[in-house]
């Protein structure tokens, strides 16, 4: 079977294989580990089939290219994949301990499959529609994931972060609809090339700043990062670190992507404007997170200064910076989400997310 | 016809605004629900409104005929639709749950877990 479509339907199967068993959540936890295993082995096939044969395309129901679906894999994606795929075998395998069972029995594991299955979607989709459509697979998922368990901190979290993201995807829809209007195209490599064709520069650039707005928001970039220190730290541990490892990096990587393809015409602006932006991230991220003493709630202002570093890589636009953006991107998925694990850890020996109440930990538990 | 769904985009936008931006989540709910389908006219408005055939390709034939409407972005809409009512449901059945948890549907009361 091809590599691209089995990284998308693994996932999908072990959801729906868990929702046929719905009373046993025993084998809902089962199902989940066996399909990370299978999903980890899927992806590095896909990234070896990348790098043996360049980009793979899948035309979807073999519609041919500018018309149908494509999904393609280039070396970016597919890396983004693979490590999806490891972090989701390892929050599974964390979530066996940290998850209670009634979290368990009403569906945790198919939601997190879910999520993953809209993250792998984002990642490896060639239409800008068709992310459109995964990105709200991933985000209800995580509404999901977010809210399961009803406790009074995670209502409260929940709500900013769900508006906020519903308010991101319809910029996102906006944009989608203005793009196709003014190209008839929908597909990324078509764009790429129509919209230096056919649009107005200026409407080009309106529409550049809908999607800013859009991914910035699930980026959690500058001006509009408020809502992720306000809810990343409110679920259970395994669920705060899988959305902090994945979530916002989608939106990065959809930036990178939107503005290395089809933004490209008013570089000085549209660049220069990702400058400071980022700047200003990499330093309101830092101050936010001095002021905090409560591990995870600190965890989530680092992020928001991290993506100030990558989008500063895509602002600089040269390749090495870009290089250097999908490294950084690889490395902070891995390291952001074992951080907000350990953080789960030291809570489970000390009974606290406490800087301050933390003191002697070392000593205490070597 | 543009200019009278230009004013009803620019009615449905603010409208939606001023719900976003109300203390109440249930009319901050309304508020994302008018928005979408703000977004869902802007999309049909800006792929060009005309009279055209309905875009079936004739038997026989292998292209639409130069008439028809086009029918992706009633694809997108259509798309589009369904997920912001599968969210609608999701986002009543949240603002149902925090309205049990909390016991109250202002805003202001929520900011225990701000920074």
């Amino acid at each position: 079977m091809d590599p691209l479509v089995t990284c998308l339907l693994i996932p999908f199967a072990a959801a729906i294989a868990c929702l046929f068993c719905w009373l046993a959540p025993a084998l809902h936890r089962a199902i989940a580990v066996v399909a990370m295993i299978a999903y980890l082995a899927a992806s590095i096939r896909l990234f070896l089939a990348v790098d043996a044969a360049g980009v793979i395309a899948v035309e979807i129901g073999n519609w041919p290219a500018p018309f149908g679906i494509t999904l393609v894999a280039d070396l970016t994606s597919a890396i983004m994949v693979v490590v999806t795929a490891i972090i989701g075998l390892a929050v599974t395998i964390y979530s066996l301990s940290d998850i209670d069972p009634t979290r368990e029995k009403f569906g945790y594991y198919i939601f997190l499959n879910l999520m993953l299955m809209g993250v792998t979607g984002a990642f490896l989709t060639g239409d800008i529609f068709n992310m459109f459509v995964w990105f709200e697979v991933m985000l209800i998922s995580s509404f999901v994931l977010m809210t399961l368990g009803g406790e009074r901190p995670q209502m409260e979290g929940a709500i900013k972060y769900v508006v906020l993201n519903l308010i991101s995807s319809a910029f996102f829809l906006s944009a989608c609809g203005i793009l196709y209007a003014q190209t008839g195209t929908l597909n990324l490599a078509d764009l790429a090339i129509r919209t230096r064709e056919l649009m107005q520069p200026e409407l080009l650039t309106t529409t550049a700043m809908l999607f800013l707005v859009a991914f910035g928001l699930k980026a959690g970039i500058f001006p509009l990062f408020f809502w992720l220190p306000a809810s990343y730290h409110t679920p259970p541990v395994a669920v705060s670190a899988i959305f902090a490892g994945l979530l916002t990096k989608v939106g990065v990587y959809a930036l990178v992507r939107v503005f290395t393809l089809i933004f490209v015409g008013d570089t000085p602006f549209t660049h220069g404007l990702l400058l400071v932006l980022a700047g200003l991230t990499m330093v309101s991220g830092v101050l936010g997170a001095m002021a905090q003493f409560d591990f995870r709630r600190l965890l989530s202002f680092h992020i928001i200064s991290q993506i100030g570093y990558m989008i500063l890589g895509l602002a600089l636009f040269t390749q090495w910076a870009l290089a250097g953006t999908v490294f950084y991107l690889f490395h902070h998925i891995i390291v952001k989400t074992n951080l907000f694990l350990i953080s789960g850890i030291t809570r489970r020996y000390s009974g606290t997310f406490d800087l301050k109440k933390l003191g002697g930990f070392y000593p205490a538990t070597p | 016809m543009a200019g009278i769904i230009l004013v009803a985009l620019g009615v449905l936008f603010a409208g939606a605004a001023f719900l976003l931006l109300r203390r109440s989540v249930v009319k901050m709910i309304f508020g994302s629900v008018v928005r979408s389908q703000a977004v869902h006219l802007l999309i049909l408005t800006a792929s060009g409104l005309k009279t055209g055939a309905i875009p079936f390709v004739p038997q026989g034939e292998t292209a639409l005929a130069a008439t028809a409407a086009d029918p992706l972005p009633q694809a997108l809409i259509l798309t589009a639709i369904v997920i912001s009512f599968g969210v609608l449901a999701f986002t009543l059945a949240m603002a149902l749950r925090a309205d049990q948890t909390m016991d109250t549907d202002d805003l202001d009361e929520m900011k225990n877990t701000d920074a």
